[in-house]
């Protein structure tokens, strides 16, 4: 999976410097996790995207983003939980949810905030 | 026909982890099924120093070690599953629903599981993750330099409460009693903390949340004195919540027993609930102390149990008896 600087995310998600409204720079829609090491849950969300990566490539696509090193996005997006996952649809604002989902919660997401169904 | 497993166990927190290195060494076809990866509640923690023989050590280091472990004897895992239904079947057999597939086998163990108890005030929904954790080894690095409430008065609340004190710049510890519940040592642990010179730990009793406040964000809990009545707006920046669990059972409403709060309802002695050839471990089941120690007990005393029944299946109806003796087979 891969981990997003804050460089990486504002090509591939969101170049929140440059613009106040919300704008989307990718072209697949995405989940982006926000994680640290030291988090049990994180861990156990971790082998679920691992999954999805899979049973979507092509479709979707799915970020990291540790909150140790990148305290600046954690910051941007308010994040005070982990882990926490962004939904980001191509075409509306993206959706939060905090917690560890499990892999069907995450699929209803994909199919209903990002529209995309499985392969 | 798919292929049909000895034993399935449901959860593979401690109990179901227990559960499965003893069927496996026993040479059952074991199969465990966990809707994220191994370990449930217990990789949270980050201390752990009440499981006998291993002087310290966190969750997610043992929970791998066990897993390992389970594997090395044959048991096969499926993570990201989550199962949502379970049928008794006419052969006798039990089939278990987990996304799209249908897995049957001679013998179910249910180790889902427990998961966190809500405080049910106004606010704690509004700020779920954003000011009000359930984990303070996850969130208390995002509180470094703020103030922080915690309540509870068992052993995670106290442990918690201690690792917050490591990044808040206050954590006061609030408890609807006049003592803790946690582990003597646990208690002297927090209160030698609260009465360093300069403390960042304050302590409460007798005292409860009534609500979670703010604009936006986590401004103030409204704390009162069940003593006295008296409320008091108190400012904070997080609000982490430590009391207790609830069992993880709603899927098998209508399959086996549960009880009011949610507890499935089994013997307490050879864990069978009233579905036969469906044993009950952990967090999950009636009169469980909630420990990582017993809830591996359980899984296996349900792995010893289930040799009775694969033995004799209309042992299930009789009464619990100390004609018994596992441990002679």
């Amino acid at each position: 999976m891969e981990s997003l600087t804050k460089e990486t995310f504002s090509q591939k998600v969101f170049n929140y410097e440059q613009n106040k409204e919300w704008k989307f720079e990718g072209e697949l829609p995405c989940i982006i996790d926000f994680y640290a090491d030291w988090c049990g849950p994180c861990k156990m969300v971790e082998p679920v995207l691992q999954e999805l990566i899979e049973e979507y490539q092509g479709k979707l696509n799915i970020y990291r983003i540790n909150t140790q090193y990148e305290q600046e996005l954690a910051a941007a997006f308010g994040i005070q939980s982990i882990p926490s996952l962004l939904f980001v649809p191509l075409d509306d604002k993206p959706q939060m949810a905090v917690g560890a989902l499990p892999k069907n919660s995450i699929k209803k997401a994909i199919d209903e905030v990002l529209k995309v169904s499985e392969n | 026909m798919s292929e049909v497993y000895d034993v399935i166990i449901v959860g593979a927190g401690p109990a179901g982890l227990g559960a499965a290195l003893y069927t496996a060494r026993d040479r059952l076809k074991t199969l465990i099924l966990e809707k994220f990866m191994p370990g449930g509640q217990i990789v949270t923690t980050d201390r752990i120093e009440n499981y006998p023989g291993i002087e310290r050590i966190d969750g997610a280091r043992l929970v791998a070690q066990m897993q390992k472990q389970v594997e090395s004897f044959g048991a096969e895992f499926k993570t990201g599953c989550e199962v949502t239904k379970l049928e008794k079947l006419k052969d006798g057999n039990i089939a278990i629903y987990c996304d799209k597939d249908k897995l049957t086998a001679r013998v179910v163990i249910l180790a889902p599981g427990s998961i966190y108890r809500k405080l049910g005030v106004p606010g704690e929904e509004e700020f779920a993750g954003s000011g009000v954790s359930y984990c303070g080894t996850c969130d208390a690095p995002f509180f470094k330099g703020k103030n922080v409430v915690s309540v509870g008065g068992g052993n995670t609340a106290v442990e918690e409460t201690l690792h917050l004190t490591k990044y808040a710049a206050k954590v006061t510890i609030i408890h609807r009693r006049d003592e803790f519940r946690a582990s003597r040592v646990l208690i002297e642990e927090l209160l030698a903390k609260a009465n360093e010179p300069n403390s960042n730990l304050l302590v409460k009793y007798s005292t409860i949340a009534t609500a979670i406040q703010g604009q936006g964000k986590v401004q103030s809990v409204k704390l009162k004195d069940v003593k006295t009545n008296k409320e008091e707006d108190y400012p904070c920046d997080g609000v982490f919540i430590f009391i207790g669990m609830v069992p993880n059972t709603g899927f098998l409403k209508g399959f086996v027993d549960l009880t009011d709060r949610g507890f499935i309802k089994c013997d307490c002695a050879y864990l069978r609930t009233k579905v036969r050839g469906v044993f009950v471990a952990g967090d999950c089941r009636v009169g469980a102390a909630m420990q990582l120690a017993t809830a591996v007990g359980d899984g296996i005393v349900a792995a010893m149990m289930l040799k009775q029944y694969f033995r004799d299946p209309n042992w299930w109806n009789e009464p619990v008896s100390d004609l018994l003796q596992p441990g002679g087979w």
